[in-house]
């Protein structure tokens, strides 16, 4: 069963689900063992179908993949050209919102995942939105191609986050144009270890707003000095340290 | 306009009045609001583009 353009396609030519509507529920991304139709019919059968996905905005929205068959899909990702939304809103319950059972609370962005194929500027919008489950990120392969790139929300709301990782030593952000509420909501964050060749801007003081006081935030050694002085970075100066003091 | 207030001990908070982005900062760019050292006496000037309302979904 051959895949064109990420479309599944039978030998009769039918077109079964496309998969890189990741908003559809229908597809059984766990087993690849049925595909629905558009038109809702089932294909019954097993294929094997060596798909990828690409589009990943909102592909563990709401988080149900994410307990059915979170390993399986993270690997079927392939140069991702969007992450929108990707890992938002995972909690159980209504009103007092609980962590969503059996989602994954440790999140490594694989460094399979090439970045550059990023091709929106809202692609790392609200990564992680309102998502009450995680624990702690590891975003170390993040990279910016898209020139004015929007990342406001990436962690919005994660009312369990405790530690970020983000960025590597050839890391740039100078392509950032809007961090508003980056890590709005985030109180239970003990720390942001930050990596990248320049600062982080942020774009509005909702980004850090919410933050508890002792969250420290480490910074490369030779930027220390700038973190501590950046607007909306500063009234957090005395928790800036510089990442040879990170102890992992 | 550009307003410009006092924030926590030691800062200033700058942002415009009439919802548009101000220009200036550290790193230099567009800014909702920034919060900067006085020791550093950073100007803004404000801009017409209009601050869009963030999105965010449950």
């Amino acid at each position: 069963m051959p895949l064109k353009n990420n479309k599944v396609v039978l030998s009769d030519g039918t077109t079964l689900m496309d998969i890189t509507d990741t908003t559809a529920t229908e597809v059984d991304v766990s087993t690849g063992k049925y595909f629905y139709k558009a038109d809702g019919s089932l294909v019954e059968g097993t294929y094997n179908v060596d798909w990828t996905i690409s589009n990943c905005a909102y592909l563990f929205y709401q988080g149900h993949r994410a307990v059915e068959a979170y390993t399986e899909i993270m690997a079927r990702v392939k140069n991702p050209t969007s992450l929108y939304n990707i890992f938002g809103t995972w909690y159980s319950g209504s009103g007092n919102l609980q962590p969503l059972p059996g989602a994954p609370t440790n999140i490594v962005i694989p460094h399979e995942w090439d970045l550059s194929y990023i091709n929106d500027a809202t692609g790392f919008f609200g990564v992680f939105n309102n998502n009450y489950t995680v624990e702690t990120v590891d975003f170390t392969n993040f990279s910016l191609v898209i020139p004015n790139s929007n990342i406001s929300s990436m962690f919005y709301n994660c009312r369990n986050l405790r530690k970020v990782l983000i960025g590597n030593e050839n890391t740039s952000y100078q392509n950032v144009s809007n961090s508003q509420y980056l890590f709005y909501y985030c109180e239970t964050l003990d720390e942001i270890v930050i990596n990248g060749l320049d600062v982080l801007s942020l774009t509005a003081s909702s980004a850090l707003s919410s933050l508890k006081s002792t969250c420290k935030i480490y910074v490369p050694d030779t930027l220390v000095y700038t973190y501590r002085t950046a607007s909306n970075w500063s009234t957090r100066a005395s928790y800036i340290f510089p990442l040879s003091e990170y102890g992992g | 306009m550009i307003v410009k207030e006092q924030y926590l001990d030691g800062f200033i908070r700058t942002y415009s009045d009439a919802g548009f982005y101000i220009s200036g900062g550290s790193p230099e760019g567009l800014y909702v609001d920034a919060i900067d050292p006085i020791s550093e006496q950073r100007e803004y000037t404000e801009t017409d583009i209009p601050i869009e309302e963030a999105e965010t979904y449950d």
